[in-house]
Parts: structure tokens; C-alpha cells; sequence
């Protein structure tokens, strides 16, 4: 791999953080661009991203300060910022409202960085947390589609979706790695292989017979590619689970939700029956 | 006058409990007995059971219920029926109770019924043994139900099911699955027992109300159907019928 001077300098910087954090004790792992790279990816020229505890971060932000990083002030209630030299370090703690586990960390695989092994974030959670990353305004996806070309055979791409099931973002991102060829049709499930003539049918009887579903009256319409679902459901949350199960269960089809919830709203009134 | 509540289809599980109950508040004052149309739970596990049996215990009416195919779904019909029955809650299946109120007696014979299709349109004991069991037990549970509610010793007589008797409150449900919604024999057992009126649920695409071709109000109850927590049906009591 092709390495220019900054990513050089950045390495190095890597390098530094990585002993700094194991020689403090605080559990870690390469985490965004430098972790994709470690798995094959293109190195990056921006910054260097780790992944620490939320309960963690004061303890590496403290232990990094006394080695000479400087800390900088971040209006982020999710990352922390220090500065080595001009390289800039992210220590992220909580990516889009959901929290670094031990779980993950555990995860995280010992790999060959710059001549040091490091804990790299796997494969599945880096890709699961660029994908929830994206936003109204910042849903770039080259630089993630290069991630998931590189580290494709790694990843975990069902347990992916089912991560990221309810960003609409992150569908349009996984269906176009599928038209890309870059991940395949959904294999272990084979409703999203389905005649669409057939799909509608099947994603019924499916949503019936789901236990985290069990919903029988829904009505299923297909579209080309939309698929509308219709019916009532006794709970709000009922309803977003109808649409998370159908959305996994059909994850190449834009799910819509004509749902309607509480079928109880009317008035109790009386019948004569002369 | 009797006035009867009903209601079917409630589908409860633990995610649901006292949101139910909680629209109950009213049912004393206004009704004299809750039916429950049977799909009590959601997938039919003794679990889902003891909600169902929490949510509707001691409201100050008689409740009675019949099971749907729900309630069927794991096997655990029997701990069900136990549960509702420890909370006071009468389970009918091809029998019948008789309850006094301050307009009369009312009886009421229930089964959770079967489907097999509309009179014309049905299938017969012919063929396969699976369609046979299938016709085979649809004919059971009717003959059952009739002989249940010609038993009834009452003022007024009410029949109660879970799959439908008639067509006519299946409208809004696609033809093509009437044969799984219902059975023209649970008519006609309501129609040889001088009913007042018959409640069933199941059909949650249907229509309220219709009537069996021997001129009886039908009233399908799903929760779906009705959109308010219970209907009430106030009748005037029948004399019995006089014995030929
Ligand atoms: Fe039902
Ligand atoms: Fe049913």
C-alpha cells in the first residue's frame, strides 16, 4: 500500500496513542479510517479514530495529556479530541447514540499496525457504525463504499442490516452495494430472491407467523420496489417492530408504513336491537 | 332489557397488559355480561393466557368466553381455559351457562367454531383424509354448538363463537379465504335454537353487522372491526320457545 507523508506521520501518531492507552490500562480499538486500513482498506490521510468506554474516556484523555497531546474542547457529547502535534486524534465513546460496549472491545481483533499489534475494531462494527453515521448532512458515500469493497469478505453483511435496519440511509447505502455487485443477494433469505408476484403473499404470511410480529391482519402491497403495508396495530411499538421485521425480511424493498395504531380510540355506544 | 357486551380478536401478550383493562372502566354501569369472542391472546402460550385472564377478572360483569385459533396456536388451549377459569372467567366449547340479570335470564352457548365455508360454496367430507378431518371437525363443533344452545333454559339466548357464521360481516375480507373464516352450519345451528342474537370475531377485515337466513342478528365483534374497546347490544328478552 501507498503511503504519503501525512498518513506516514499519522501512523506514527497511531503508534504513540496505542502504547500511551495500553500502558494505562484503558481497554481500546482502532476504530474509523486507520481500522478499515489495518483490514485492507485504503490508508487515510485525515485522523485517527479509536473507540474507548463511555466510562473511559476521562481516564484516556488524562493519561494522553500527560504523555503531551493537547486536549481540545468539543461542543460533541460523543467524542473527545486531542491533538498530537497537527494530527488530529478522536477518541469516540458514543457514534450516533450508541455506546462503545466491552461487547465490542471484545470484538476487536489484534492486528499488525505500523509495526505494533493493536486491537482493531471488527469488521462488522466498523461497518455498522459508518452506516449509522449517516445523516441528512453527511451521507457521503464514497469513502464508506471504498471500506465496504475492501473489507467485504469480513463483514457480517446480514447482522449489518439487522444494525442498521432503521436508518433509511444505511438501506439505500446496502442497496446499492448489492446493485454494485460489491455484497450479494440476501443469501439466507430468500424472500429478498423472490418474484415480486409472489413477495407480497409470502411477506404476509411471514409477518403472521414471526413471533415478534405475530400480526395477521396486515395487508401487503408491492410496487415495483415499494413495498405498503396496512393495517392496525395494538401499540406503537408493535408497529415499529412490523416495520423492522418486514424491512429485514425484505431489506431490497423500500418498506412504507400506511400502519395505523390503537384500534380502540372509539367511543362505547350502545346498539338497540329492537 | 338485557344488554350484552362483546368484544373478540383482543390479541393480548405482556406487552399489552392494563392497557386493556384500562378502557374498561365504564362496562359495569352499561353492560350486563362481557363476551370474549375468542383470539384472546397472540400466539396462544399460558403466558399470554394469564394476561388475558389479569386484564379482564373482576370487572363487575360475568364474563364469558369462547377460545380462537389463537389461543390454539401452542398447544395450550387447556392451561389457557384453566387461567380464565381461576380468575372467574366462564370458557365455553360446545356448551352453555345461564346467567340472571335485572331484565331477564340470559343464555349463552359458545364454541370457537371452524371454518369450512358458506352454504354452495363449502367443501364436503370427500376425498383426502386432511379435508376430511377438516370438514369433519367444522360439522363436530356445529352440532355441538346447536345442541348447546338448544339446552339454554332462558329468556334470551345468545350464540358465540370465534369463526363466523355468516357471510355477510366477512365483506372486506377476500373471498377467496371465506372457507377459513367460517361455516354456514354455525348458522344454521343458530337459526334451530330461536336465538336472539350471535356474536363471533375472527374476521378482522369484516363488516359489524349482518343477519343468518333464519333472520337472527349477527354482530361480528373483532377489535379491528368494532375500532372502540367493546360494543353493547341491548335486546329485548325472548319468551322461550313452546315445546312441540
Ligand atoms: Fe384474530
Ligand atoms: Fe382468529
Amino acid at each position: 500500500m501507498r503511503e504519503g507523508p501525512e498518513t506516514a506521520a499519522l501512523l506514527t501518531t497511531l503508534k504513540r496513542v496505542a502504547i500511551i492507552l495500553k500502558d494505562a490500562g484503558v481497554p481500546f480499538a482502532l476504530s474509523g479510517s486507520f481500522a478499515a486500513y489495518a483490514r485492507g482498506a485504503t490508508a487515510s490521510d485525515h485522523d485517527v479514530d479509536f473507540a474507548v468506554l463511555p466510562g473511559d474516556v476521562e481516564r484516556a484523555v488524562d493519561a494522553l495529556a500527560r504523555a503531551g497531546l493537547e486536549p481540545v474542547r468539543v461542543a460533541e457529547d460523543w467524542l473527545a479530541k486531542m491533538y498530537d502535534d497537527a494530527r488530529q486524534v478522536d477518541l469516540i465513546y458514543r457514534p450516533s447514540e450508541h455506546p462503545v460496549t466491552p461487547e465490542m472491545l471484545g470484538r476487536a481483533a489484534p492486528m499488525k499496525v505500523n509495526s505494533i499489534h493493536v486491537p482493531v475494531l471488527d469488521a462488522t462494527d466498523l461497518m455498522v457504525m459508518l452506516l449509522r453515521a449517516f445523516t441528512e448532512h453527511h451521507c457521503d458515500f464514497s469513502a464508506p463504499l471504498e471500506i465496504a469493497r475492501a473489507l467485504r469478505e469480513q463483514v457480517d453483511w446480514p447482522a449489518v442490516r439487522a444494525a442498521t435496519a432503521d436508518s433509511p440511509y444505511a438501506h439505500a447505502f446496502l442497496v446499492l452495494l448489492r446493485h454494485l455487485a460489491v455484497i450479494g443477494p440476501n443469501e439466507e433469505n430468500p424472500m429478498a430472491r423472490e418474484e415480486p408476484q409472489y413477495l407480497a403473499g409470502h411477506l404476509q404470511q411471514a409477518l403472521a407467523e414471526d413471533p415478534r410480529t405475530g400480526a395477521l391482519g396486515i395487508r401487503v402491497r408491492v410496487h415495483g420496489t415499494d413495498v405498503h403495508l396496512s393495517g392496525d396495530l395494538p401499540s406503537r411499538e408493535r408497529r415499529r417492530m412490523v416495520l423492522a421485521v418486514a424491512r429485514e425480511m425484505v431489506p431490497d424493498y423500500v418498506v412504507h408504513d400506511d400502519l395505523s395504531v390503537d384500534p380502540m380510540e372509539g367511543d362505547t355506544e350502545e346498539e338497540r336491537l329492537a | 332489557m338485557i344488554r350484552i357486551a362483546a368484544v373478540g380478536d383482543v390479541h393480548l401478550d405482556e406487552e399489552m397488559r392494563g392497557h386493556y383493562r384500562s378502557r374498561l372502566d365504564g362496562l359495569a354501569d352499561s353492560a350486563d355480561v362481557l363476551l370474549l369472542a375468542g383470539d384472546l391472546t397472540k400466539h396462544g402460550t399460558a403466558e399470554e393466557g394469564d394476561v388475558v385472564a389479569a386484564e379482564f377478572r373482576g370487572l363487575g360483569v360475568p364474563v364469558v368466553a369462547v377460545l380462537g385459533n389463537h389461543d390454539y396456536h401452542c398447544d395450550a388451549q387447556d392451561a389457557i381455559t384453566e387461567g380464565l377459569r381461576a380468575e372467574g372467567i366462564t370458557v365455553l366449547e360446545g356448551d352453555g351457562v345461564t346467567l340472571d340479570s335485572p331484565g331477564g335470564r340470559i343464555g349463552i352457548a359458545g364454541t370457537k367454531g371452524f371454518g369450512g365455508g358458506f352454504a354452495g360454496k363449502c367443501a364436503s367430507e370427500f376425498g383426502e383424509p386432511e379435508i376430511k378431518g377438516f370438514v369433519r371437525h367444522g360439522r363436530q363443533v356445529a352440532h355441538r354448538f346447536g345442541a348447546a344452545l338448544r339446552d339454554l333454559d332462558a329468556d334470551l339466548r345468545v350464540g358465540l363463537t370465534h369463526y363466523a357464521p355468516v357471510k355477510d360481516t366477512l365483506a372486506g375480507e377476500p373471498p377467496e379465504i371465506y372457507p377459513f373464516l367460517g361455516s354456514y352450519l354455525l348458522a344454521e345451528a343458530v337459526d334451530g335454537a330461536k336465538v336472539g342474537l350471535a356474536v363471533h370475531g375472527h374476521a378482522h377485515a369484516g363488516v359489524e353487522c349482518g343477519l343468518t337466513p333464519g333472520g337472527v342478528r349477527v354482530r361480528n365483534v373483532a377489535l379491528p372491526v368494532l375500532r372502540r374497546p367493546y360494543a353493547v347490544y341491548r335486546l329485548e328478552a325472548v319468551p322461550e320457545p313452546v315445546a312441540v
